[in-house]
């Protein structure tokens, strides 16, 4: 072995990460050969360095009884939601949306940028209208989290055509949605970019809250049994599932799903926006 | 109800060990320690929301950073400039193979490192967090998953995002960037030294 080779793979050997019938050549290059080794002693140096001072950085001690409070909360939201689970039809009054809320909602929308992103969803086939929920929200939490960084450059895939084109149909259930373009366009005037992973999701991000839109092109979902409400002339049933509220409404045969973890009536009122052409 | 509390003692076992690494980085992120300890709590209560989700056997350390790391995206993404991947790529490719060779040929590296290795005795703690904080984010992230919490290639990959290829880049520049500096800091450190 000689040093160019040793020193190129001198991080993976440190890393751990090398090749197991390198391992053994390129410790005993450094065993034998002192310039090779003294950049090893180097590397090492500046490593315990960078460790050391970071290990000494420790979280303060009462984070730790504030974040168990925290997961306590949780366990309480979760069970409440078990609870709310029967099902209640709900009208909500009509002042809660008069037109100077719907004037501001419209204004807010102006900031709204949004995302698409296809990636593959499980929609069983026995499906009741509980896990439509759960499903919805198991979907807004992917598309979320996996797609975070919403601008071309750095998406991971900016070429989302060719999931358009391949993933999509060799992928996803029957009750899937196929997303295209002329879909999208239903947020109405809000600019829409093409980034992203993998299906169906719309994702809006409004003021740092991330709502995404799932449409299933599928207008035989039971979702009847779920709490349902009215907005205007338009109808929407809604769900909820680990602290995240989810809306649903059909037209036009499809059946068009709202998640997000902002509240009900603003939810709601988002919904109502993108429902009007 | 025991079903929920079984789940949280799992997860208060399991997760909740990793508190000090997941603040050390989050502070590495924010610089401010509210905020810090925040996006950690914040952490916690998203992954316990979605423990269901974790693959159990699987790095939970890796998950836990990879949440964190989103929700560290998700709030300050408009403060943050992740440059475009690409333009690192095609330098990656460009000068890989030169760095050393370059190294070697000016004679460099021999003469100083054993210096270098001395002057680094010169370092404040200070000095290490500031040289560690001047890297560009991505490198950052990518060696302190690395050098401290020694997770392997395949989970940073997952956590950042990015295929195994581009983690080896990124702790290469990276690395060398912040020899770099430390050494720079060092210097100044010895000659402060000295002067006195």
């Amino acid at each position: 072995m000689v040093c160019v080779e040793a020193i190129k793979h001198l991080y993976e050997f440190m890393d751990k990460e090398i090749d197991k019938s390198q391992y053994p050549i390129i410790k005993e290059h450094l065993g034998n050969c002192f310039e090779c080794r003294q950049r090893y002693e180097f590397e090492k140096g500046v490593r315990s360095l960078v460790k050391g001072c970071c290990i000494s950085t420790t979280a303060p001690a009462y984070l730790h009884g504030k974040i168990i409070e925290g997961l306590g909360s949780v366990d309480a939201e979760i069970s409440e939601n078990k609870d709310i689970q029967a099902i209640s039809e709900q009208k909500v009054t009509p002042a809660l949306f008069s037109p100077r809320l719907y004037a501001i909602a419209a204004s807010i929308l102006l900031s709204i940028a949004g995302g698409v992103f296809y990636y593959a969803n499980y929609y069983n086939y026995n499906i009741d209208s509980t896990s439509i929920v759960d499903n919805a929200v198991k979907n807004h939490v992917v598309a979320v989290n996996d797609n975070l960084v919403f601008n071309e450059k750095t998406s991971v895939v900016g070429n989302v055509n060719k999931y358009l084109g391949n993933t999509i149909n060799t992928k996803l259930g029957n009750s899937s949605p196929l997303l295209n373009a002329e879909r999208v366009s239903i947020a109405g005037g809000i600019p829409v970019k093409f980034c992203g992973t993998s299906s169906p999701c719309v994702v809006f991000d409004k003021g740092g809250n991330k709502l995404s839109l799932q449409i299933i092109r599928n207008s035989g979902l039971p979702i009847r049994d779920l709490e349902r409400t009215r907005l205007g002339l338009k109808e929407f049933y809604i769900g909820s599932y680990k602290g995240f509220n989810s809306v649903i409404w059909e037209e036009d045969g499809s059946t068009y799903c709202l998640t997000s973890d902002i509240n009900k009536n603003e939810i709601l009122r988002f919904a109502a926006t993108l429902t009007s052409r | 109800m025991r079903e929920e509390n079984n789940r949280r003692k799992e997860f208060e076992d399991i997760a909740m060990e990793h508190i000090d690494s997941l603040y050390s980085m989050a502070i590495r992120l924010v610089f401010n320690k509210e905020e810090a300890e925040d996006l950690v709590q914040e952490t916690y209560l998203k992954a316990y929301r979605f423990f269901d989700t974790f693959q159990k056997g699987t790095n939970i350390k890796a998950w836990l950073f990879k949440i964190l790391r989103n929700t560290f995206i998700n709030k300050y993404r408009k403060a943050v400039n992740l440059p475009s991947e690409i333009f690192y790529e095609d330098v990656e490719s460009v000068n890989s193979n030169l760095s050393y060779k370059q190294e070697s040929d000016s004679g460099e590296l021999t003469d100083t490192l054993e210096s270098k290795y001395n002057e680094l005795g010169n370092l404040m703690e200070d000095d290490v967090k500031r040289a560690v904080d001047s890297l560009p984010i991505e490198y950052k992230e990518a060696i302190l998953l690395s050098d401290v919490e020694e997770l392997s290639y395949s989970d940073i990959a997952e956590i950042t995002n990015v295929p195994i290829g581009t983690v080896k880049s990124r702790l290469n520049r990276g690395r060398k960037l912040l020899q770099k500096s430390l050494w720079e800091y060092a210097k100044d450190r010895g000659f402060i030294k000295r002067g006195k």
